[in-house]
């Protein structure tokens, strides 16, 4: 416990704390003051007006959680850790000590941009979509792989800011970078985790989304392109969910226990 | 209260740190680890505090294996080990808390107030991101001591302090060696000579010398004579004694001292005594350069 009351002091006092969960809480607040403000024209019911509301919802947790976890490990392999490693502390503690303070503060501001849309839902159309349940259920569940994901960034990495950067990277752009290449070349993309998160923003629908959808289109000189989107399966997105979080945390402990501290930047 | 290295090694890519080092530390007192950067000191506490597992060989903290059970090995230790830094965002006073808690002890605060007035250290409310060099290091010391573990790993422990801190620090330890087994590396031999019971010195990954501050000094000591003529140093003379192989080597120091070093053996020191008189002697001492002159022949 003393380890995640100073894991949580720390995310509390970081400066990308306080500077991106104001930025994280602005986001989520868009989409309801303008449909407020009457400047967009609400959507006819809750499911899209909620689906509206979360769209960004993942990727936009995916960066606050790369941002805030990402040195997580990284930090013990500067000079923090010549005093942090040399206690009587198992380092599976501290990493999950640090895994766990990542995680509520990742899952904090997820539950703010979700409770922003579900009240705001409330407020415009006096109800709230059916799922919500299993939409907080599975957002932990993606929070905690995320972190995780993260997490095991965070132990390849020696500098804390490289190791933040690259998670960004990582999780922020070359998923979903993936992501769309594979539509292209008609491939679902079942082994990425930002594949996965679609689930969260699928279970607004009314009637969730078929799993392949595909779209021709023809050009000029008789050339047609069909794009092939994906939509992960709820099972599917929980699986490949627990599989990172899981495979992450034991690939990052395993990296993490083994590590050595030559020396420190 | 016991450290044993069993035949460390550490190989840190094609780079051979520690090759084969054994000693065994017992009980209270303070002990010396002396060398020259690189020699090896840093590695050896790093091995100790599983910072670095050993290539070969092991290092034990009251008979357990550091790198097979760290956790538990470590409860009886506390290091200093490079330069830690402090989570940034504690107050100091939080920093001292953390330091207890994280080894399962309750905070007494009027210990941890004693020990920062006896350290000097900035107001508890002071933000440790904001601390010199030398006040985060104080700081550290503060933890070691509000932390009351048996044993100290202090690796190079008063770099960054000024005189006025240093002078502090040993007073230090010089209490504390007497409940504690303190194991303290260093290059800074006035403070090992005020500090240590027992010095081993360590030079290319090996130890070289191990004893007594005393029985070191005695041994190197006798190796040279410090003889102060009535004329002019008889530089022919000792180049004389020299090429007889009575003497190993001479320095002048000034027009009519010289420094003589010699094999330490009765026979020779008769010898050059003998072949100098002529020549007209006023002194002669055994030269007292003790820890200083055991380091400089030791680290050739």
């Amino acid at each position: 416990m003393t380890m995640v009351r100073a894991d949580i002091g720390f995310y509390l006092h970081t400066r990308r704390f306080k500077v991106v969960l104001p930025i994280y809480v602005i986001l989520a607040l868009i989409i309801p003051i303008l449909y407020g403000a009457g400047v967009l024209q609400k959507p006819p019911d809750i499911n899209d007006y909620t689906a509206s509301a979360l769209g960004e919802l993942v990727s936009a947790t995916v960066l606050l959680t790369a941002l805030l976890a990402g040195d997580s490990i990284s930090q013990d392999f500067g000079r923090q850790g010549f005093f942090t490693l040399t206690q009587p502390v198992r380092r599976s503690e501290i990493m999950l000590a640090r895994t766990l303070a990542a995680f509520l503060f990742s899952e904090v501001a997820m539950l703010l941009w979700i409770g922003i849309g579900l009240a705001s839902g409330y407020a415009f159309y006096g109800a709230v979509v059916a799922n919500w349940g299993l939409i907080l259920a599975i957002s932990a569940l993606f929070v905690g792989s995320v972190v995780s994901f993260v997490v095991l960034f965070s132990s390849l990495f020696k500098g804390p800011s490289i190791s933040v950067v690259v998670s960004v990277l990582v999780v922020w752009l070359v998923m979903p970078l993936i992501t769309g290449v594979l539509d292209l070349a008609g491939v679902e993309p079942s082994f990425l985790l930002t594949y996965a998160g679609d689930v969260v923003t699928n279970l607004t629908a009314i009637s969730y989304p078929q799993h392949v959808t595909s779209i021709t289109a023809s050009g000029g000189g008789g050339i047609t392109i069909t794009i092939t989107t994906f939509e992960p399966y709820v099972w599917e997105g929980v699986v490949i969910m627990a599989a990172y979080l899981v495979a992450s945390l034991a690939l990052a402990w395993l990296i993490y226990s083994r590590k050595e501290l030559k020396d420190a930047s | 209260m016991e450290l044993v290295a069993d035949g460390l090694v550490k190989k840190l890519g094609t780079t051979t740190a520690l090759a084969g080092v054994s000693f065994r530390l017992q009980g209270k007192g303070c002990y010396g680890y002396l060398g020259p950067n690189g020699a090896g000191k840093t590695t050896t506490m790093k091995l100790f505090t599983n910072l670095l597992r050993p290539t070969s060989g092991s290092a034990t903290i009251d008979g357990v294996e550091v790198s097979k059970e760290p956790s538990r090995a470590l409860k009886a230790v506390g290091s200093l080990v490079e330069e830690p830094e402090p989570y940034s965002f504690m107050t100091v006073h939080e920093f001292l808390e953390f330091a207890v808690r994280i080894r399962g002890r309750r905070v007494d605060a009027s210990e941890i107030k004693g020990i920062s007035d006896r350290l000097s250290l900035p107001r508890p409310d002071e933000l440790c991101s904001r601390l010199s060099k030398g006040l985060k290091r104080r700081v550290f010391l503060a933890a070691l001591l509000v932390q009351g573990t048996e044993i100290l790993l202090l690796d190079e422990p008063s770099a960054g302090l000024d005189p006025a801190e240093s002078v502090v620090f040993r007073t230090i330890i010089q209490e504390l060696k007497k409940e504690k087994l303190i194991f303290l590396s260093s290059h800074m031999l006035f403070e090992v000579t005020q500090v240590c019971d027992r010095v081993t010195f360590l030079n290319r990954g090996r130890i070289v010398e191990t004893g007594t501050i005393e029985e070191l000094t005695r041994k190197y000591t006798s190796k040279a004579l410090r003889i102060e003529f009535t004329e002019k140093v008889p530089t022919a003379a000792l180049e004389q004694l020299k090429a007889q192989g009575a003497l190993l080597g001479f320095e002048k120091e000034g027009e009519r001292m010289c420094l003589v070093r010699f094999d330490g053996t009765e026979a020779n020191r008769k010898h050059i005594v003998d072949g100098l008189y002529p020549m007209g002697i006023r002194n002669i001492n055994d030269a007292q350069l003790g820890l200083e002159q055991a380091y400089m022949e030791l680290m050739k």
